[in-house]
Order: structure tokens, then C-alpha cells, then sequence
């Protein structure tokens, strides 16, 4: 009887915990009166119950007929943990060959620090996938199991669908890959942090003297004009991701996205008009103090506000489009 | 020829699958237990794994569709099985679909006239 009970653990041991006593206990009663109906009341040998045994099947294939169908994320919430991870998959690696690029620009040490950094890149990258993956797993899983319970679980069909709701099959022009909204999201993610944390590294860089080869850097942005500028910047770079994660999940534009794209597009016409009138983002320090510099102000410095005035016909003319495009995709197409 | 084969078996076994409940339930307006069970369901030729059948008896029991007790007899105790009133319930509307579908199989396959049929 002792491989009866070997085999009775090892079902065990693959059981829910809450039921594994209830279930061990049904089991040996099964397996009993398995084992009477074939000895008809003989002793029973250890062949009737191998017998019996390999009648019943392995315990692990048992346990997980007990135990129904198990995974870690379920086909309820797999497409957005799909979506999910990709993204944040993606954006990691965007973000560190972002960080990687800047380090390599702005490391004044020898040509051996930088062959390190490119060398250490590829098992950084895989850690730091890893680690996401396990992150985004690890969440999703925990939210699983809290909404195995039937009145939070997430329902499939959150409501009745109507086949005439199906939205049209987009034309060229509204289609979105994930490329676009994936680099929106990272260049804006890099922009908040270059300009909120760190922006004493927008400068001029170059070597002073001929024969060292230490990096001078003079820092380009005024003070003053960051303060300015910088809340309304941080406004249109998280309007913007919102934005993009919108169209990165929809895949197209819509009527809705074009509209709220144009309405950024004129709040940003609205921003380069402060900043053409407002005090000036760079700092005229920066220009006096080589002589190289001085000379780069007395060309480049008096046209620098008319950029803004180009930015504005760009973004202009863009918003129009947008508009455009989003009552034409409102009209019924023949 | 052996593809044939495996796609009919595959095929059988989704039907006996579809089957299942209705067949376990029918055998338990009487109290029942696990192996007595196997054997009445065997006795009227449904050869049932009982790897399946006795998850099943404890699935339903979760859904509540039957009540169980446990009693001990011949020095071994025992998990016996019976409809519950909900179980009764729903063995009745099971059995109804049963029929129309047996009704409906039997005309698809042309073994029975088609009803309203207008000569």
C-alpha cells in the first residue's frame, strides 16, 4: 500500500492547497474501492495496484484534470498584457540607445570608455528586457489572480456589439503603424527628461585647445527663458503622449485624435509666439564668452527668433491638414 | 486511413464530452458514489475515464448542481453524490434540449419526415 500512498502525495503535492486534503482523501476512497472490485476479495497484490494505478493515470495528469485549466494570464486580459509589453519593451530599448548616444557624446574620458559602453550595451539591453518583461508579467499575473473571483473579473464582450459599429476599414492616410506613436513617445519621453532634469546638457560643445582632449561645454539655455517656457512644454509633451498611446492603441486616426492633434498643433503655434516675443530661450552669456561664439551670434543670433515664425507656418499648415482630414473622413465616402 | 481514424476518434470523444453532464446527472437522482458511479454508467454502456468523471462529479458539486456527504461503510469512508434541488432543475431543461436536438439530428440525417412538410 506504500506506492498507493507515494502516489497519493505526489497528486498532492499539485493540488490547490485548499482543496488538496478534501481531494487526497476522495482519491484514497476511489482507489480503495478501484482496487476491491479487482481483488473480489483476495489480498491485494502490488500488481493490482500498479494495475489500478496506471488505470487511474499519472498524477500529474490527475491533479490538472482536478485542477482545470491553469495559466498565468488568461485570455481575458492576454491582448492588453500584449500591448502592454511591447510598449514598454520597446521604450526601454529606445530609452537606453537614447542613453547610450548620450553618454557616448558627452564622455570626455579615452576611446576605451567608449568601447566598454558599446560592449556593455547588448547585456544591459537584454538585463534590463528581462527585467521589464518579468515587471509587466509579474503585475498582470498579480491582477489575474485578484480577478479570479467571478464579480471582478474582467468580461470578455463588455457590452452587445453591433456589427454596424465595426468602424470602417481605414484609409491609407488614417492608418497608424506603431512606429510613428512608439518614436513620438520616446523623443517626448527624452525631451522631459533633457529639459526638466538635465538641461545644462544642451551646449556647445568642442575642444578649446588643439592637442587636449578635454570637451568644453557651454550650457545654451537662459535660466529665465526655461522657467518661462518649460510648464508650457511639459503641457504639450504629456498632451502629446496621451495622444500617441491613444493612436499607438487604435492604430488610426480618427475624427477625435485629428481634432485633438490640430488643437495641440495650435497650442504649440500659440507657445512659439511666446517664446518669438518672450524673453529669449538661449543664453547671451553663452555667446560672449568664446570668440568662436561671438562670431556664430553676430550671424546665426539676429535670425534666431525668425525660426519661430517658420515653426508656426509648418505647424499651421499642419493643424489645417489635420482639420481638413478630419471632416473628410467625416463626409461618406463613395 | 489512421488521419481518418483520429479525426473520427477526436470527433466521438467531443461528442461524449458534450455528453457528459447530462449523463452523469441523469444517474444521480439516486445517491451515488464515485465508484458505483463508474459502474451503473459502465452496466448501461458509457465506459467513462474515471480520471474525468470524478473531477466532473466535483465540478458540479461546485456549481452546486449537487450536494455530497460523506458516509462511512466497510470501514472506509465514502463521498456520496445527489441531484440538488438546482441539479434536479436543470437534469429536466437538460433532458428537453436533448430531445430537440435528437428530434433535429434525426431529421438532418433524413431518418424522420420533415416536419410541416407539404406534399
Amino acid at each position: 500500500m506504500e506506492v498507493l500512498e507515494r502516489y497519493l502525495y505526489e497528486v498532492g503535492r499539485r493540488l490547490p492547497v485548499k482543496q488538496r486534503e478534501d481531494i487526497v482523501k476522495e482519491l484514497r476512497s476511489l482507489l480503495g474501492d478501484a482496487l476491491d472490485a479487482r481483488t473480489q476479495g483476495r489480498e491485494a497484490t502490488e500488481a493490482d495496484v500498479d494495475a489500478v494505478l496506471r488505470e487511474f493515470g499519472s498524477p500529474a495528469e490527475v491533479a490538472s484534470r482536478y485542477a482545470g485549466e491553469r495559466y498565468l494570464i488568461g485570455p481575458r486580459m492576454f491582448d492588453l498584457y500584449w500591448l502592454v509589453l511591447r510598449i514598454v519593451v520597446l521604450c526601454m530599448a529606445g530609452g537606453l540607445l537614447i542613453a547610450l548616444a548620450v553618454e557616448l557624446a558627452t564622455d570626455t574620458s579615452t576611446i576605451d570608455g567608449a568601447l566598454r559602453r558599446l560592449l556593455e550595451f547588448v547585456p544591459n539591453l537584454l538585463t534590463a528586457a528581462f527585467t521589464a518583461f518579468g515587471y509587466v508579467t509579474a503585475i498582470f499575473f498579480l491582477v489575474e489572480r485578484a480577478s479570479a473571483r467571478k464579480e471582478l473579473r474582467m468580461p470578455l464582450e463588455t457590452k452587445e456589439w453591433n456589427p454596424k459599429d465595426l468602424p470602417r476599414i481605414p484609409v491609407r492616410v488614417d492608418r497608424v503603424g506603431p512606429v510613428g506613436p512608439i518614436v513620438a513617445i520616446l523623443f517626448t519621453l527624452f525631451g522631459m527628461w533633457l529639459f526638466n532634469l538635465h538641461p545644462e546638457l544642451v551646449a556647445f560643445v568642442f575642444t578649446l585647445n588643439e592637442g587636449t582632449a578635454h570637451l568644453q561645454w557651454i550650457p545654451l539655455l537662459s535660466t529665465v527663458g526655461l522657467a518661462a517656457y518649460l510648464p508650457l512644454w511639459n503641457i504639450g509633451w504629456v498632451a502629446t503622449l496621451i495622444l500617441q498611446s491613444f493612436l499607438l492603441a487604435k492604430g488610426r486616426w480618427q475624427f477625435g485624435t485629428r481634432i485633438a492633434h490640430a488643437a495641440l498643433q495650435f497650442f504649440s503655434i500659440g507657445v512659439f509666439g511666446y517664446m518669438m516675443a518672450g524673453p529669449s530661450i538661449l543664453d547671451p552669456n553663452a555667446f560672449v564668452s568664446e570668440p568662436v561664439l561671438e562670431v556664430l551670434n553676430t550671424v546665426f543670433g539676429m535670425q534666431f527668433r525668425w525660426i519661430f515664425a517658420v515653426l508656426i507656418v509648418v505647424t499651421f499648415i499642419d493643424a489645417v491638414k489635420s482639420i481638413v482630414l478630419a471632416v473628410k473622413g467625416r463626409v461618406p465616402q463613395a | 486511413m489512421s488521419e481518418n481514424e483520429s479525426t473520427l476518434g477526436s470527433l466521438v470523444s467531443e461528442l461524449r464530452r458534450g455528453t457528459l453532464v447530462l449523463s452523469v446527472l441523469s444517474q444521480l437522482t439516486e445517491r451515488q458514489y464515485g465508484y458505483s458511479l463508474v459502474q451503473r454508467l459502465s452496466g448501461q454502456g458509457l465506459f467513462v475515464d474515471q480520471s474525468t468523471l470524478y473531477p466532473l462529479l466535483r465540478r458540479l458539486e461546485k456549481q452546486e448542481l449537487l450536494d455530497s456527504d460523506w458516509t462511512l461503510e466497510e470501514a472506509r469512508p465514502r463521498r456520496y453524490y445527489v441531484l440538488s434541488q438546482a441539479g434536479r432543475r436543470l437534469l429536466a431543461d437538460l433532458t428537453r434540449e436533448w430531445d430537440l436536438m435528437v428530434e433535429v439530428q434525426e431529421r438532418l440525417l433524413g431518418r424522420s419526415d420533415p416536419e410541416g412538410k407539404k406534399e
